[in-house]
C-alpha cells in the first residue's frame, strides 16, 4: 500500500450509518457474489444464511419520537490478540486469521460442522448449513465460479470477499506490481452500496480513507468492551445508536 | 433479530468449553471430514474467462446503468452498477442486484401459451408455436377491425420506443385506448398542464439543493429514481464534500425516510398538502417570498394570497395537520431562507396518482421561494432529443378511431387532459360504457396484483373476450390471460431506457442483449411490426421498419444530429454541475460511432444546464406560472374560485368510522418490489421476521393501541375494510400512529414461483381507491379498518 510506513496490512471496513439508507443492496450483492444459498422459507432467522445481515435498531421511544436505523453487519474480522474468538475454538483449523492481511478465513472443506465457532462469535456472523444448498436448475447458471458452493454440515461466513483480493493480486502480478493501490480490492457489498456509505481499505495505513474515518469522534465498534477488536467500524452522529452498539445488536 | 449481551456471553462460554476437550477426537473428525467431502452432488459453477458487459436496468423506471459479469461469454453471474453512469455512479439497488434471479428464475414463460380451458386455470394454459400464436391474434384483430376501439392496451412502462410502438399500433389500428398504469406522474403531468400550460413532468435538481422538504415522498425507499436517490442522500449526509443538506420529511408513518431525515413531521393522515399551504401562508404574509419571480413570472398571486390568508393560517393548518404553529412558522422561515431549497411531492414510491391539488400546492411553494427553473430547484424534466418517426398512416377506420371517446375519460373536460385515467378505464370496462372492450393487451404491468383496489379490475376482465399478456413471467395477470406472448427479459433484449422520474438532466440508456435469449421469445417491438404487416393497409404502412432495431435506430439519429451530449465513457461525471446554459461537447463523430459507443458504454447524457428560458417556460394563457390556473377555466372545468387555485381537499377515507374505527394505510419499502415482477429470493430473504414469518405478513400497530385492543406482538388478526378482509399478524411498533394500522404492499402473490407465492397478503385487495370527480385521479392512502383477533 502506498504511503503506509509500517508496510502492515489490516483490511477493514467503515460503514457510515448516517449515510446508510437501509436499502439492503449490500446484503443482496453479497448473496450474489458468494453463491449464498436460499430456500423457499427464509423466515426462521437462526437457520437463514446471510453473510451480511442487516440488523434493525430503534431508539425505543413512542410515536412520534420513534427513530429507527438499519445496521449492516458483515463478519467483523476481529483483530483480537492473539486470536479472534472463532479461530481460537476451531478444533480442526478450518478457520484462521491470515496475519498478512488480517482476514479471518473459513475453509468449508475443512470444517467438520461442530459449530463451536458459531457459539464463539459474539456477533452471530457465522452460519451453519443445515441442508445441502439447492438452486432451481436454471439458477445454477448464475453461480459464480470464484466461490465454491458449500454442503450441509459445514459453517460459512463473510470472507471480506477474499477471492477479490486474489483477483486483484493476480492482476497486479501480471502488471509487475508488488503492491495494491487503494480501491483495487473492494468487497462486493462496498462496491454495490448506492449511497456510498461503505468504505474499505487498509486500517494500518494511516493515509487510507478508512484509517482516517476510523479516528472520527463518531466512530464506534460493536460490543467494544468484549475486546474482540473488530475491523468493521461504524460511524453515527446518533447517540442512541452508539448506546445500542454497546449492548444490543 | 435482537439478542442481548447476556446471550452473547453465554454463547462464548459454550465455545470455550469445547476447546478444553482432548484434541484427539477432533483430529479424527477432521480426517473423516476430508475423506467424506467429495461434494459431487452440489453444483460446481462453470469456469471460464470473465467479461463485463454494460447495459441498462429495466426492473423499475430508475434508469440505472448496470454491468453484467459473464463467464465464458454465456453465464451471467453478477449484476453491479456501471460506474460511468451518471444516475447511479456504480451503485445499484437491491432489485437491480437481484436481476439474474429473473433471467434464470423458475417463473419464466418459455413459449407462447393459449388458454384451452377455463380462464384462470394455469394447467390449461398450453404451449403453442409462435406462428400459431401470432396467427390467432392477427385473425382476431382482423375480425374486430370494424370495432377497433374495442382494443385496449395497458402499459406499465411510461416511456421509450416499445411503449410508443404499442401506442402507435393502437392509433394506426383505430383505437384511442392506449392507457398507462396509474402513477403520481398522472397528477404531475396534469398539474404541470394546469399551472405551466404544458404537459411534462418535474425534474428536481436535488444534487444542488441545500434543503429538501418531502411531502410524503418515500425519498430513500423507492420514490423517483431509487438508486439516484440513495446516491443523493449519501451526498446530503457527506461531511467532506460540502454537499450537506437538510432534509425534512412530512409523513404519517415512522418510515426510514422519516427516521433518516433531520426532522420528521408526523402529520395527520392525508394532510401533507395542507402543510405545504401553511408554509406558503407564512412565507407570503411575512414577505419571505421571491418577489422577482412572483412579480415577473407568476399570475394570480393576489388570489392565491387571499386564499392562503383566509384558509391556511398557522392556526388553521396546525388544526388540520397536527403540526404546531411554531413549527410551521419556523420551518417556513427556514425553507424560504435556505438557498437553494426544494419541495418534493408524490406519495410513497409514486405509484399513487394522488390529487392534482397536492402537486399544485407543493409546486406553488417551490414557486414562492424562487425554486422554479433554478439550479437546486425544480424544472421540467428535459426530453431526450430523439428523431421523430414518420407520421402514423391513417385509414378510414383509424380516422374514425381518433374521434372515438377514450375509455379512460370520465367526463367532458377530461378528454383534453394529457393524462391516462386508469380508474375510469376500469369502471368503463366493467360497465361496458360507452362501448364494450373486446380485447385487452397488458404490457410490462401486472394490474391483477399491483392495482390498489384490485377487485373491480378483475371483475372487468370477465366482460372482455380476449386478454393478451406480453409478460415474460407467470404473474397474476398472465394467469388470467387467454393468450400469452412472452418477450425476452431485459437482459436479453435491445431497448432504450429514458430519463428516469424526477431527474433534471436528459439520459438515454441503451439496454442490449448481454446473452442469447434463453427461450424462444420474441421482442415485443418485433412482434408488433410483424403483426402490423400481417394486418396490411394503414396499420402495415405505419410500421415501415424491417425490425425493432431499425425503428430504434431511426430515433437515435436525433442524438447523433444534436451537437451536444456525451456517451458515458468515464466514471465520476456530474451532469448537474453544468451550470446554466452549458452543454457537453459530443464525444462521438457520426451515427455509427454513437451507436457503437452506446452499445459499449450503455448511456448518453447531457448536462442539466438546459433550464427552459423564462419566456418559453410557460405555455399558459398569461405566459407565466399560474397560481390561479386559467388553463383549467379554458378547458371548461367549472367550480368556484378555489377550484382554480392550489388548495387542500380533505378526503374522507372510505368506511363508516362507527364500524371501522381505525385507518389502514399501505406502505412501500425498497426491499419488497411493487411489480410488475414479484420479489426475488435474494430480497425476500432480507425481510425481518416481524415483516414476514412463514407465510404470514405483519401489520404495524401502535404500542398503546395494541395494548388497548388486547393485542400482543405476533397475534394473528383479521383486518377488515368495506372491501374485504385479510388475515395477518401484528407487529407492535413505535412506527405507527395510534389510529393507524400500516400494511406492506407487494406481497400476497398467487402467481410466480414457490419462493414468493403465498407469502403474505395482497393489501391492494382491501384498499379502497377514491376518485376525484373532476380530474378522475385516484387516491388510496387510507381506508377505514377494524382489526380483531382471529
Ligand atoms: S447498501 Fe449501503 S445504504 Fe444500503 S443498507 Fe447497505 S450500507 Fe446501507
Ligand atoms: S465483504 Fe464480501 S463476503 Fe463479506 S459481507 Fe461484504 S460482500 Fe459479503
Ligand atoms: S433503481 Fe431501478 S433501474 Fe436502478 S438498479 Fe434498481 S431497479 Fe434497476
Amino acid at each position: 500500500m502506498s504511503g503506509n510506513e509500517s508496510g502492515k496490512i489490516r483490511y477493514g471496513m467503515v460503514i457510515d450509518l448516517d449515510k446508510c439508507t437501509g436499502c439492503m443492496t449490500c446484503a443482496v450483492a453479497c448473496q450474489q457474489e458468494n453463491n449464498v444459498p436460499f430456500r423457499e422459507d427464509e423466515t426462521k432467522k437462526v437457520r437463514s444464511i446471510t453473510w451480511l445481515e442487516v440488523f434493525y435498531l430503534d431508539n425505543g421511544k413512542p410515536y412520534p419520537e420513534h427513530r429507527k436505523a438499519y445496521l449492516p453487519r458483515p463478519c467483523l474480522q476481529c483483530d483480537a490478540d492473539p486470536h479472534p474468538p472463532c479461530t481460537f475454538v476451531c478444533p480442526v483449523n478450518a478457520t484462521q486469521r491470515d496475519e498478512e492481511t488480517g482476514l479471518v478465513a473459513h475453509i468449508p472443506v475443512r470444517c467438520i460442522g461442530c459449530r463451536y465457532c458459531i457459539s464463539a462469535c459474539s456477533y452471530h456472523a457465522r452460519y451453519f448449513n443445515w441442508w445441502d444448498p439447492k438452486w432451481p436448475k436454471a439458477m445454477e447458471e448464475m453461480l459464480t465460479p470464484d466461490v465454491s458452493t458449500r454442503m450441509r454440515g459445514v459453517v460459512e461466513k463473510c470472507t471480506f470477499c477474499v477471492h477479490r483480493l486474489q483477483l486483484a493480486k493476480d492482476k497486479a502480478f501480471v502488471e509487475g506490481r508488488q503492491e495494491l493501490e487503494e480501491g483495487e480490492y473492494v468487497p462486493a457489498c462496498v462496491e454495490a452500496c448506492p449511497a456510498k456509505a461503505m468504505y474499505f481499505g487498509n486500517l494500518a495505513d494511516s493515509h487510507s480513507e478508512v484509517a482516517k474515518l476510523a479516528k472520527s469522534p463518531e466512530a464506534f465498534r460493536l460490543l467494544e468492551k468484549l475486546g474482540t477488536e473488530p475491523k468493521v467500524i461504524y460511524l453515527s452522529s446518533q447517540e442512541w445508536i452508539h448506546k445500542l452498539a454497546d449492548n444490543v445488536v | 433479530m435482537k439478542l442481548d449481551r447476556r446471550a452473547f456471553v453465554k454463547l462464548i462460554a459454550g465455545g470455550v468449553g469445547g476447546t478444553l476437550l482432548s484434541p484427539l477426537p477432533w483430529k479424527m473428525a477432521d480426517d473423516t471430514a476430508i475423506w467424506s467431502q467429495n461434494w459431487f452432488w452440489r453444483p460446481s459453477p462453470e469456469r471460464g474467462s470473465a467479461t463485463l458487459v454494460n447495459t441498462a436496468c429495466q426492473l423499475c423506471p430508475g434508469g440505472c446503468g448496470i454491468r453484467v459479469r459473464l463467464i465464458a461469454k454465456k453465464n451471467a453471474v453478477r449484476i453491479d452498477g456501471n460506474p460511468n453512469h451518471p444516475v447511479n455512479q456504480g451503485g445499484i439497488c437491491p432489485l437491480g442486484a437481484s436481476g439474474l434471479q429473473y433471467l434464470y428464475g423458475p417463473s419464466r414463460i418459455e413459449t407462447p401459451l393459449k388458454q384451452t380451458g377455463q380462464r384462470g386455470d394455469v394447467t390449461t394454459l398450453k404451449p403453442i408455436s409462435w406462428d400459431e400464436a401470432l396467427d390467432i391474434l392477427a385473425t382476431k384483430l382482423r375480425a374486430m377491425r370494424q370495432k377497433a376501439r374495442g382494443l385496449v392496451c395497458v402499459s406499465g412502462k411510461r416511456q421509450g420506443t416499445v411503449p410508443e410502438l404499442f401506442a402507435r399500433f393502437l392509433h394506426a389500428y383505430g383505437s384511442p385506448n392506449y392507457v398507462l398504469m396509474p402513477a403520481a406522474a398522472d397528477a404531475e403531468s396534469l398539474g404541470m398542464f394546469f399551472s405551466q400550460g404544458q404537459s411534462g413532468l418535474p425534474g428536481y435538481d436535488l444534487e444542488n439543493a441545500k434543503m429538501i422538504i418531502s411531502f410524503g415522498s418515500s425519498y430513500i425507499e423507492g420514490w423517483g429514481a431509487p438508486a439516484r436517490m440513495q446516491l443523493a442522500f449519501g451526498n446530503w449526509r457527506s461531511n467532506t464534500k460540502g454537499n450537506r443538506a437538510r432534509i425534512v420529511q412530512v409523513e404519517t408513518r415512522g418510515s426510514l425516510s422519516s427516521s433518516k431525515a433531520d426532522d420528521w413531521l408526523a402529520v395527520t393522515p392525508g394532510t401533507e398538502a395542507a402543510l405545504a399551504l401553511g408554509l406558503a401562508q407564512v412565507i407570503v404574509s411575512e414577505g419571505y417570498y421571491d418577489r422577482s419571480f412572483v412579480n415577473q413570472y407568476s399570475y394570480g398571486f393576489d388570489e392565491f394570497k387571499r386564499l392562503l390568508q383566509r384558509n391556511y393560517t398557522p392556526e388553521k393548518v396546525a388544526a388540520i395537520t397536527g403540526v404546531t404553529r411554531e413549527k410551521i412558522s419556523a420551518l417556513a422561515r427556514e425553507f424560504s431562507q435556505t438557498k437553494p431549497a426544494v419541495a418534493l411531492s408524490g406519495w410513497g414510491q409514486g405509484r399513487m396518482q394522488g390529487s392534482v391539488y397536492d402537486f399544485l400546492a407543493v409546486q406553488s411553494l417551490n414557486g414562492l421561494v424562487g425554486s422554479l427553473n433554478k439550479p437546486g430547484g425544480v424544472t421540467k424534466k428535459p426530453s431526450v432529443p430523439l428523431a421523430p418517426w414518420p407520421e402514423v398512416v391513417l385509414d378510414a377506420i383509424s380516422l374514425e378511431g381518433e374521434k372515438e371517446p377514450r375509455l379512460d375519460v370520465g367526463n367532458e373536460v377530461q378528454s383534453s387532459f394529457p393524462t391516462s385515467l386508469f380508474y375510469n378505464l376500469v369502471k368503463n370496462m366493467n360497465q361496458g360504457k360507452p362501448y364494450s372492450t373486446q380485447m385487452l393487451w397488458v404490457y410490462e404491468a401486472n394490474p391483477a396484483h399491483d392495482l390498489a383496489d384490485v377487485e373491480p379490475f378483475i371483475e372487468a376482465l370477465s366482460n372482455i373476450e380476449t386478454v393478451v399478456s406480453f409478460s415474460s413471467f407467470m404473474d397474476e395477470t398472465t394467469q388470467l390471460a387467454d393468450l400469452v406472448l412472452p418477450g425476452p427479459t431485459y437482459l436479453e433484449r435491445l431497448e432504450d431506457v429514458l430519463t428516469p422520474p424526477g431527474l433534471q438532466y436528459p439520459v438515454f440508456g441503451l439496454s442490449t442483449p448481454v446473452l442469447m435469449p434463453r427461450f424462444a421469445t420474441i421482442h415485443p417491438g418485433d412482434m408488433l411490426i410483424r403483426l402490423a404487416k400481417s394486418l396490411g393497409g394503414g396499420v402495415a404502412s405505419s410500421f415501415p421498419w424491417s425490425d425493432y432495431e431499425s425503428a430504434l435506430k431511426q430515433r437515435v439519429e436525433g442524438l447523433a444530429q444534436k451537437a451536444s451530449g456525451r456517451v458515458a465513457d468515464e466514471p465520476g461525471v456530474e451532469p448537474w454541475k453544468g451550470g446554466q446554459g452549458s452543454k457537453l461537447a459530443p464525444n462521438y463523430e457520426s451515427f455509427d460511432d454513437l451507436w457503437d459507443k452506446l452499445v459499449e458504454y450503455g448511456c448518453w447524457f447531457d448536462t442539466s444546464g438546459n433550464m427552459p428560458a423564462w419566456d418559453s417556460a410557460f405555455k399558459t394563457p398569461s405566459g407565466k406560472f399560474e397560481f390561479y390556473s386559467q388553463k383549467m377555466r379554458q378547458i371548461g372545468i367549472r367550480g368556484n374560485d378555489i377550484t382554480y387555485l392550489p388548495h387542500f381537499e380533505e378526503v374522507e377515507p372510505a368506511g363508516d368510522p362507527g364500524d371501522y374505527p381505525l385507518l389502514l394505510m399501505p406502505y412501500e419499502t425498497l426491499i419488497i418490489t411493487n411489480g410488475p415482477v414479484a420479489n426475488p429470493p435474494f430480497m425476500t430473504k432480507m425481510l425481518f421476521d416481524f415483516q414476514l414469518k412463514g407465510n404470514d405478513c405483519f401489520v404495524d400497530i401502535n404500542t398503546k393501541t395494541a395494548a388497548n385492543l388486547g393485542l400482543k406482538e405476533g397475534d394473528r388478526v383479521t383486518v377488515q375494510t368495506e372491501r374485504g378482509s385479510l388475515e395477518v399478524r401484528v407487529h407492535v411498533s413505535g412506527n405507527a400512529r395510534p389510529d393507524v394500522i400500516f400494511i406492506p404492499t407487494g406481497l400476497g402473490h398467487s402467481g410466480f414461483d414457490p419462493y414468493i407465492k403465498g407469502k403474505g397478503v395482497n393489501a391492494n385487495a382491501i384498499l379502497v381507491a377514491q376518485q376525484d370527480k373532476t380530474t378522475g385521479l385516484a387516491s388510496w392512502w387510507g381506508t377505514r379498518v377494524k382489526i380483531y383477533k382471529v
